[in-house]
Order: structure tokens, then sequence, then C-alpha cells
């Protein structure tokens, strides 16, 4: 008897059952791979950063994984008890005691459960190898990846799994506990009346946050570095707090009364079936008010997460390589010596190329643009700069022969003022104004006391200057094989002078000398000219750190996505049993599947474009937080929206498709 | 002819424990005839009702209306005719509770896009006729079982459909109401020409019908038809029940 009344329920609930399932399995085996992978031997063995600084990481991210599945799981999994409620009253009705009910409610649960986790431990171990090999190639990593389930861990894995199922059943029985208990509390009926200025408030919020949004994004536009000023942090603090809020009180407020509006509309609403679905559709949403909120904030938090990770990305990868050209440097004085360094290694040297340049004084505005400071300048023609290795230009813009381009530090390029206007007094020379900027030294940063302007051949030709020099470099083949010995002793030819600024009020009269390098008595008018010694170590740790970032944040947000569209999925099929007999009784007074089908979709896309239209435009916005040149990064912040469109909308149809059937199924019986 | 019933069968259930609900019935039906279908409980009444209203298909057999065979249209096309030519009244209502008693009595309308004063104007005469006017704002779930009936009694009349399938439409009833009720259905039957369909365990509803056939078991057991008189037609009704089940089908049961 009883096993029958389990087995109807989980028959006549099978597709949110299945979808409930697949989601938390595919979180179960992502969270016990994650746990295999910090106990991995390859990846300790093979990984020099694993045990120092990546183990830990992959722990602790474990460690808000399982408690964000967690919570899920004990979440979503109430769904099913509050889906029965009218099943169960019926049972005690009939007289079936309130602990047969529990014991129904847990077991039920309980099976579900375990097969959760059987088929997610499953997914692990069958997963786990291809994770693996792809957490190897993404960070470069070219070893085999052997899957590894220690028994130890696998004990624990059953351990968690055994409290989870316990938990999560006892907690389903005390949610039907709170059903079947006799004393109701009476939900508490929202007054219609409050809605309205509810939701105007939510508008205003809204509105007045965007408007603030734009607002910066302007003035970002102007300021240009000029940094986040108190005013600044005000403002993110109240389009949070704007948006936040806002959001949920358009969804409990305007939405509602918006349906409402459109329903009371004799002209609107007396035709077709909209006096139902309007009302449907209000009776779903109010349903799922806090759901549709949770969903929509949570998305724009992962957005959010993506941007900002993918702008942490650009900004190391770019820094990295302005920084590092990954070649052996040396200027005119040290070439020599590095030259028989080097020769005498079993590294095969693939090309050695060099460039002159001239070094003179410029006046230009410090980085809070209000000082002028004078300091060396190094000079490189445009003939010159194009003789280069193609590879070293190709971070930088291109420019024609008649160009100026102002290679600096700080991340120009990556906040998208590769077009922003630079001024420079040259000392005895025609002041230039350039328009591009690249990041991108050749040489090395370090090889520059100072910037370096890319001028054309005429303008070089004629800088009156008494100081060059020639600087060169050297590309190997087959990576870096650097004997302990060769570095330290390049290491030693790192720094070649210091170039000590004697600054006079006036520019033309300022004047530089030369001297030796020598870390005690430098003052602040010294700029250190250094040469660079090539870190194959430093590319690969680079590229450990960021393919093990691209795996963990590819996994989190895939699971952030499924677990969202779950959600909503489950309550979109989660009917309960009033909902479906108003279907059926459309069907009975005529209405043609066909206009059902309109309902269904039309909920469908309610539910799902809504978070997602809020979500979007809650995180376009903020996107300002990890950026202050807009400009740039839109590109790709398109991508990511339009993937993450792309995917929900998958989510959206096949939950169209999966309701719909399981309509048609019910309205045909 | 208006409707032909050509050897219908309808079982419910899987095979060790179906029901046959329908074995083999055929029947035919004039326009502008006032059919009762008497019979005891789960004697097949509503079945027969929902697979000529095209609500259910038949295993077996032909359902010919107007000469267009019901069992062979699509659904799209079965809601059309549905929605302009019939009206139903359900023996379990099947009122929409999220909808108000006034939505619910206009959704037929609504529903094939009638003009917004042609809807008021009909609600409000039926409203008047049924005298639920008081009603029009309620929400369905505060009614009772009678007010409930006559809502739906509304909702089936209001696009004055050229058949109507009545099930057990008097059940929840008082006997006012009732009358109310069947006399309003006699006059659409007798003005309006309209084919009424109903079935009913109760001899004095029955009485307003034009013929009445008897089924038991899935099966017609028998035919009376109204000589004019509706006394002697009654008497007539009583008798028949007697004969065929010993008099314990006056229970109301309230199963589908
Ligand atoms: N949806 C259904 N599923 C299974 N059996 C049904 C269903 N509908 C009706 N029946 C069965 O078919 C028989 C005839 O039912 P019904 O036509 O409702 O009887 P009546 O209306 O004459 O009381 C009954 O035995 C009933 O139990
Ligand atoms: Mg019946």
């Amino acid at each position: 008897m009883y096993l029958k009344i389990i087995k109807k329920s989980l028959t006549n609930m099978r597709d949110s059952y299945l979808i409930y399932i697949l989601s938390c399995s595919f979180a179960i085996g992502l969270f016990s791979i994650l746990l295999s992978l910090i106990n991995n031997k390859i990846m300790k063995h093979d990984v020099s950063m694993w045990r120092t600084s990546l183990m830990p990481i992959v722990f602790s991210l474990s460690v808000v994984f399982a408690v964000s599945t967690f919570v899920y799981m004990a979440y979503v999994g109430g769904f099913f008890i509050k889906q029965q409620e009218h099943e169960f009253l019926t049972f005690q009705k009939l007289g079936m005691s309130k602990f047969t009910i529990i014991v129904l409610g847990f077991f039920q649960t309980l099976i579900i459960q375990v097969i959760a986790w059987v088929v997610g431990i499953i997914e692990a171990l069958i997963f786990q190898k291809f994770f693996g090999m792809l957490l190897l190639y993404l960070m470069h990593i070219r070893s085999n990846f052997t899957a590894y389930l220690r028994p130890t861990s696998l004990t624990t894995l059953l351990q968690i799994a055994g409290y989870a199922i316990l938990v999560f059943s006892i907690m389903n029985a005390f949610r039907t506990y709170r059903i079947v208990r006799t004393k109701k509390v009476k939900a508490r009926k929202i007054n219609f009346w409050m809605r309205i200025p509810a939701g105007t408030l939510g508008i205003v919020l809204f509105v007045s946050a965007l408007a603030v949004v734009i607002s910066m994004f302007a003035s970002f536009e102007n300021l240009g570095y000029d940094g986040y000023g108190d005013k600044i942090v005000l403002q993110v603090i109240y389009i949070f707090f704007a948006f936040f809020f806002g959001t949920y009180l358009i969804y409990f407020g305007f939405l509602p009364v918006l349906l409402t509006i459109l329903q009371k509309t004799k002209r609107i609403s007396y035709s077709g079936l909209n006096m139902f679905s309007f009302k449907y559709l209000k009776n779903r949403m109010k349903r799922n008010t806090s759901v549709l909120w949770f969903v929509t904030e949570l998305s724009t938090l992962a957005l959010m997460l993506l941007t900002v990770c993918y702008f942490g990305y650009q900004l190391m990868y770019d820094n990295y390589h302005a920084e590092y050209p990954f070649a052996l440097t040396a200027n005119s004085d040290t070439a020599n010596d590095v030259r028989d360094i080097i020769n005498d290694s079993k590294t095969q040297v693939k090309k050695e190329y060099h460039s002159n340049i001239k070094i003179t004084l410029v006046s230009t505005l410090d980085t809070s643009g209000h000082i002028l400071v004078q300091r060396p300048a190094s000079f490189m023609s445009y003939s010159e700069y194009m003789r280069l290795p193609g590879k070293i230009r190709q971070n930088n813009p291109e420019i024609n022969p008649k160009q100026f381009m102002r290679i600096g530090f700080g991340n120009d390029e990556t906040f998208g003022f590769s077009d922003r206007k630079v001024e420079w007094n040259v000392k005895n020379a025609k002041k230039i104004t350039t328009r591009k900027n690249g990041s991108s030294f050749p040489y090395g940063g370090g090889m520059y006391a100072g910037s370096l302007m890319i001028v054309p051949d005429k303008y070089y030709h004629k800088l009156p200057t008494k100081t060059t020099d020639t600087f060169y470099g050297w590309y190997f083949k087959h990576g870096d094989r650097l004997s302990k010995k060769q570095v330290k002793d390049l290491d030693r030819l790192r720094h070649a002078y210091m170039i000590s600024v004697n600054a006079k009020s006036s520019l033309n009269e300022s004047n530089f000398t030369i001297k030796k390098y020598s870390s005690m008595n430098r003052s602040q008018n010294d700029y250190i000219q250094s040469g660079f010694v090539r870190q194959e170590s430093a590319k690969q740790h680079l590229n450990q750190i960021v393919g093990f970032f691209i795996f963990m944040i590819a996994i989190f947000s895939i699971a952030l996505l499924i677990a969202l569209g779950s959600v909503l999925t489950l309550r979109i099929l989660l009917r309960d049993d009033h909902e479906w007999r108003q279907l059926k009784t459309l069907k009975k007074i005529g209405v043609s599947n066909h206009e059902i089908r309109g309902i269904v979709r039309s909920e469908n896309a309610l539910t799902f474009i809504i978070p997602l239209v809020f979500a979007l435009m809650q995180s376009y916005a903020l996107i300002i937080l990890a950026d202050n040149g807009w400009n740039s990064l839109r590109y790709e912040f398109m991508w990511i929206f339009a993937s993450y469109v792309v995917l929900y909308g998958i989510i959206g149809i096949i939950t169209y498709l999966i309701s719909w059937r399981s309509v048609k199924r019910r309205i045909n019986q | 002819m208006q409707i032909i019933v050509k050897n219908i069968a309808k079982d419910y259930g899987k095979r060790l424990n179906a029901v046959h609900a329908i074995k083999d019935i055929s029947l035919e039906v004039n326009k502008g005839e006032f059919l009762g279908i008497m019979g005891p409980s789960g004697a097949g009444k509503s079945t027969l009702l929902n697979m000529i209203s095209t609500n259910e298909r038949p295993d077996h057999g032909q359902i010919i209306i107007d000469n267009i065979d019901m069992t062979q249209l699509h659904d799209r096309e079965l809601a059309k005719y549905r929605r302009n030519k019939m009206g139903f009244i359900y023996q379990s209502f099947e009122l929409l509770d999220s909808l108000n008693v006034k939505e619910n009595i206009i959704l037929p309308l609504a529903l094939n896009h009638a003009n917004k004063k042609f809807i008021e104007a009909r609600v409000k005469h039926l409203n008047y006729l049924l005298n639920i006017e008081e009603l029009s704002n309620r929400n369905v779930e505060d009614l009772s079982l009678g007010q409930r009936q006559l809502v739906s009694a509304a909702r089936a009349l209001i696009n004055n459909p050229e058949i109507l399938f009545a099930d057990e439409p008097t059940g929840s009833l008082d006997s006012k109401s009732a009358t109310v009720l069947l006399n309003y259905m006699q006059v659409i039957n007798r003005r309006e020409n309209a084919t009424i369909l109903m079935a009913t365990h109760d001899a004095f509803t029955a009485s307003y019908c034009s013929r009445v056939i008897f089924i038991k078991d899935g099966t017609i057991f028998s035919e009376i038809v109204n000589s004019g008189k509706r006394e002697d037609f009654f008497e007539q009704i009583i008798n028949m029940q007697r004969t065929i089940g010993g008099g314990n089908y006056f229970n109301v049961s309230q199963d589908n």
C-alpha cells in the first residue's frame, strides 16, 4: 500500500524528479571530482604549485561547492513535498495517521536521494579522468592523468553521501510534518493595494540605479585615470542596493499589478484566453516571486563573476606580456658578456636581434594628471621598430610611418586607453602629442628608464641627444635550458646603469648623467636601466594558473547555470493539483491543445526571460566596477552575455518541451 | 438526423482490471430533440455523453454529428467545433477557480472573440434568468454546490449552443432552481430548436425530455418516448426504473 503510494507519486512527477536527480548527480559528480583532484598524486607530483597554492584553493572551492550544493538540494528537494500538500492532506482526511504520512515523505526523499548519489558517484568515476585530463590540458602540462579516487576519498564520499541522504530525508519528513500538523498557520494574503506602492518604489529604485550607472559611465570616460573617489563608492553602494531591492519590489509589486491591469482591461481580456491566462500567469508569478528574484540575483552574480574573471585574466595576461617578452636582453655594455655566457650553454639561440635608441629628457604629466615631471625617455625610429620580430609588436596597436606611439607601463591598452592622448615635451625638440599607446616593450619594460616612444624616422634623426644605446635580444629554441650558474651570472649583469636626472625649471636646461648602478646610493631622481633574464618557469606558472582558473570558473559557472536553470524548470514543471485541474477544465470547455500550449509557452517565456533580462541589465551596469574604460571590453562582455543568453535559451526551450509534454499527457488523460 | 452514434465501445484501465464502461451502444438523435439518458450510477451515462461531446474518443465505433465523423477530426478542429456549437454542463461543474463567477460564465464567448457589448448583454440576461446576479463578482471557491451548478449552466448556455450536453444538471439543485433551469432548457429546446442530451438518474428531471433511453452496464436497455403529458411520462419512467434495478439507483452519488 505505502509502496504503491510512493510509486505513484514518483511516476506522477517523474520528469521533475529526473531533472532533480540529474542536476543533483551532476553536482555530486563534480564535487567528487574536486575531492579526488585534491589528493591526486599526479597533480602533487607534476605540478609544483599544486601543493603550495592551488590545492588549498581547490579545497576551499570544494567547500564552497559543497555548501551551495547542499543548499540547492535541500531547497529544491522541498518543492516535491510542497507539491503533494493536497495529497497528504487527503490521506490525512482518509484517516491515515500523521506518522505514516511523515514516513511516506521520508522514504520518498530517501529513494530519490539514494538514486541521485549513486548516479553522481558513478558519474564521478567515469568522468574523473576526463576532467583531470582537461585540467592538465588547460594548464599546459603534458602528463597523463590517471584516474584516481583513493579508497579513503571514496569512503569519505560515501560517508558524506550517507549523512546527506539522511539529512535531506529528515528535512523533507519535517516539511511533511508541517503540512499535516493540526494547527495550521494560514498563509497571509497580501493586499493588492500594497503591491502598487511597492512596485512603484521598485521601479524608481531600479531606474534610478540605471541612471546612476549611465552617469558614471559618462563621467569615467572624461575622467580617465582619476580613480575612485568617495562619491563613486557611494554611488556603487547605491547601485547595489537599488538593484537588489528594486528587482524584488518589481517582481513583487509591479509585474502582478501590470498583469492585473491587463486583465481588468476588458478590451484585452475579453478576447480569447487572455482572461484566464493573465490570471493564471499572475498567480504563478506571485507564487514564484522569491524564486525568480533569487535566480535573477544569482545570474547577475554569475555574469559578474565571469566578466571579472575574464577581466582579471586579461589583465594578468597583458601585464605579463608587457613585462616578459620571453627573450634574453642586454644593452651595448652587457651584450658581449651575455653572449659569452649563453654561448657555452646547450641552449640553441634561435635568433639575435638589436635596435638603436636615443635617450633624452622629457616632461610629462604624472599618473595623477596634474604634475609635470621631468624624466628620461627612450626613442626608437619607426623603421627600427618595424625590424623587430613581429611577435614583439603584435600586442601593440599598428602604426604608420608618420605616427607616434608611446609604449608605457600601466594597463592603458587593457583599460581601453590605447587611443588616449599623451603629451610629451621633449628637450630641444618638437612637442609630441600622440594618440597611439602600446604596452608591450620590445626588450622588456626594464630596459627603459621610463617610457619608450616610437617616432617617425625624420623626427628621430633630428632629435638632439648625447646618449644613444643599442639593445640586444635573443630568442631560444626549445625553451629555456640555462643552468643555475648561467642564470646567476646573468643576474649579475642585470642592472646596466642608472640615469640621474638633474631637473631645472626649464626642460631645455635640465640634463642627466649616466652612473654605474648601485643599490646603495640611489636617489629619487635616478632611473635604472636593466636587462632581462628570460623566465621560462614564469611562463609555465602563468599557463598553469590561467588554465587552472579557466577550469574552475568553467566548472562553477556551468554548475551555477545548471542549478539556476533547473530551479526554473522545476518551478514550471511542478504544478499543483489545482493548476492541473484548471488546465484540464479548459480542455473540457472547448479550448484547443494549441491554445493551452500558448499558455504553457508564455509561462515559460515569462519565467525565463524576466530573470534573464533583469540580470543582464544589472550585470551590464555593474561591470563598471571592474572597468573604468568600458569601451574596450564591450565586445567581450557581449560574448559572455550572448553565450549566457544562448545557454539559458536552450534550457528554456527544453523546459518548454518537457512542460508541454507533461501538460498534454495530463489534459488528454 | 443530427447525431448518429454507431456501435461505440469504451474501456478504462489496463487489461486485467479493465472496466467496460460502454460495451456497444448505437443511437440516433434528431435535431431539436431533448434526449434523456438514465441509468444507475456507474452505468456509463457520463462516459456516453463525454464521447458524444467529443471529450473522449471511443475505442471502437463512430460518432457522426452534422454528417461529420467526429472520431476522424483533429484536435484543433474538434476544439473549434465544440466551442462554436456545443455547450456543456458537467457533473463536476468544471469551473475555473482562478476566475470569478462572471469571468467563468463569459469565457466561451471570450474564446470566440465576441464583441464586448454582446458579452455584457448576454451575461446580464442569463444572470437574470437563473437568478444569480449577486454572485457575479464572487469567487467560485466560495459558492455552494447548487450555485456552482447554476454558474456552470449559465456558462453552457451563454453562446446559444446548438447542442447542449448536460450531465446531471440538477443533481445539486433545490427543486425550485432545478425547475427554473429545466424550464429554461425546455425553452431553448423549443424556441431555438437546440438539441439537448441530458444524463440524469432523477425521474422528475427526465420527465422534461422528449425521449429517454435507459442504459445499464454499458448497453442500452430500453427507451420511452414522451407522448405529450408530463405526468404520464413521469409514471412510465418510474416504472422502467423499477424494472431495471429494484430501486436502489436513487442513490445520488457524485462519482464522475
Ligand atoms: N477515467 C476513468 N477511469 C477509469 N474508469 C472510469 C473512468 N471514468 C469512468 N470510469 C468507469 O466507467 C464506468 C462508467 O462511469 P460513468 O460513465 O461515470 O457512470 P455514470 O455517469 O453513469 O455514473 C464506471 O464503472 C466508472 O468507474
Ligand atoms: Mg456520471
